[in-house]
């Protein structure tokens, strides 16, 4: 699903945010991502949604070789890969109903579609009954199962969740868990990039370790032992 | 297409009513700047007909002999009003020359008396001429003062004026000139306003404009509703501009008449008359503006 070869990214002569990373994560995987702060975590996602450029090296996500894609191919790509972020990035003028029909209405999906899908993804976040809501009339975890909704709309086969439960309450933190491992469940390969050891440790999953840039472990059933 | 379509409107509709208080202060500021605009366009029309009705004051009198032989003088008032410089030309008979100086001495006693001791008219008939523009009483003077009239003409009141319309054109050319230096210089404050406006209102929402690119908007789609956005705050601003300027001109209108008392300037029917010329380039032009200042504005929040 996502293949990195030889990955760098460097910011300026002295700034190496990423160092010669390579690594395969296969289709229907649940990866943690684990490192400190300024580890490269975030650079590595940012390289895969295409907000950023690799220095050099070779990205390809489902098989698309976004290392040099095109500014008017990034909207595609970014709709075949859902983001969850920290702080949630969603549209405060809009309802929860809007902000989840928005990432399909901006390719064009008929309204008629839209009507039905929408409904559907907001259940399975358990969200329906706050369809006509503002987001800031939602509590932290419901504002993220907003954005997971948002994120699952396009029924993608990859799903990045960038500290998702960072801002979170442990008590959410593990419903928000709980949604991300049904979603896996369901075939779609996670992504799940954290700093949050007691999350990792009981897991049990795939962890990729990050430091200064480089991977320093890739475990099968790993723990955080950074 | 049509559904992207419906769907931008939509949006557009939406960013407008659903960010109330950043719409209000930006139709606010452009119905403002508009206002000022509309103050400098009444006050230009106001100077211009300050001008036109001292220009009109101006005229040739030219009083002729006593002696004068009619075909002469009709020959003399025929050439005249051939020349292309001559706007009007206005007769007036000995006849009538007495009755307007007794009317305007009706009430001098003394004047009237004198009047009707006197066996013949003792007053010139004269022809009062105006000239199409002030710059061309030069020639119509030169006219006048060729040898060949000098046998009918007795005098004309002219020399008398050539220092005060000097002055008025010389003040008609300066007044142009800094009119002109003026409206371009609030031309430039108004756009400068227009923009910095709209780069505020992209500021405020340039996390949302983050927002709908990693969703996976096209940037045709961000801008679209923005640029419609744009138009709306523009008519909205023109239409509360238009609804303010027109009673604010009915208020004011009795002063303007007071301060022309002889010819009134009608500016309630300036502002109808010239009403899709002063609205219609205000909107073109703010409309020009919004987009410029928003295709500019965002540009820098779509890299990403």
């Amino acid at each position: 699903m996502i293949v990195l070869e030889g990955v760098t990214k460097q910011y300026h002569p002295d700034t190496i945010a990423l160092a010669d990373v390579s690594l395969t994560i296969e289709q229907g995987e649940f990866v943690f991502l684990v490192g400190m702060s300024g580890a490269g975590k975030s650079t590595l996602v940012r390289l895969l949604t295409a907000e950023e450029r690799a220095t050099s090296g070779t990205i390809s996500v489902g098989g698309w070789d976004i290392t040099r894609i095109a500014r008017r191919d990034v909207p595609l790509l970014r709709r075949q890969i859902g983001v969850v972020y920290q702080d949630f990035k969603l549209l405060e003028q809009k309802t929860v109903e809007e902000n989840v029909s928005f990432a399909l209405e901006v390719c064009g999906e008929p309204s008629k579609n839209v009507r039905t899908i929408v409904p559907q993804v907001l259940k399975i976040v358990g969200l329906e009954e706050k369809a006509h809501r503002y987001p800031r009339q939602l509590s932290g975890g419901e504002q993220q199962r907003v954005a997971i909704a948002r994120a699952l709309i396009h029924r993608p086969k990859l799903l990045i969740a960038d500290e998702p439960t960072g801002d979170l309450d442990t008590l959410t933190a593990q419903t928000i868990i709980d949604v991300l491992m049904r979603i896996n469940d369901l075939g779609t390969t996670l992504l799940f990039v954290t700093h949050n050891k007691d999350v990792v440790n009981t897991m049990k999953r795939r962890v990729i370790s990050m430091q200064e840039g480089r991977i320093i472990s890739d475990k099968l059933h790993g723990k955080y032992f950074i | 297409m049509i559904t992207s379509f419906n769907r931008i409107i939509r949006f557009s509709f939406q960013n407008f009513w659903r960010n109330a208080w950043l719409s209000f202060v930006t139709i606010s500021i452009l119905t403002l700047t508009l206002l000022s605009v509309n103050f400098f366009v009444a006050l230009n029309a106001l100077f211009d007909y300050s001008l036109l009705t001292i220009e009109e004051k101006v005229n040739i009198t030219v009083h002729f002999q006593q002696t004068a032989q009619e075909n002469n003088v009709k020959a003399f008032l025929a050439s005249l009003s051939a020349m292309p410089d001559v706007a009007s030309t206005e007769v007036r008979t000995k006849e009538e020359a007495l009755e307007k100086f007794r009317t305007t001495f009706k009430g001098d006693q003394h004047i009237q008396e004198s009047l009707q001791e006197l066996e013949n008219n003792p007053l010139p008939s004269s022809v009062i001429i105006r000239a199409k523009e002030i710059q061309r009483y030069d020639s119509i003077l030169a006219f006048i003062n060729d040898p060949r009239y000098q046998g009918i003409i007795e005098r004309q009141t002219f020399v008398d004026r050539t220092k005060f319309i000097e002055r008025l054109q010389e003040l008609k050319i300066n007044a142009r000139r800094i009119g002109a230096g003026v409206t371009i210089f609030f031309a430039l404050i108004a756009a400068l306003i227009v923009v910095n406006t709209i780069r505020m209102t992209i500021f405020t929402r340039r996390r949302e404009v983050g927002i709908m690119k990693l969703v996976g908007a096209t940037n045709r789609f961000i801008r679209a509703p923005l640029f419609l956005e744009g138009i709306w705050y523009s008519i909205a601003s023109v239409l509360l501009t238009i609804l303010i300027v027109f009673p604010l001109i009915s208020t004011f209108q009795p002063y303007l008449n007071h301060l022309f008392e002889n010819s009134p300037f009608d500016m309630l029917a300036y502002f109808s008359d010239n009403f899709g010329i002063i609205f219609g380039s205000q909107f073109a032009a703010i409309v020009l503006l919004n987009t410029l200042a928003s295709f500019i504005a965002i540009g820098r929040y779509l890299k990403v």
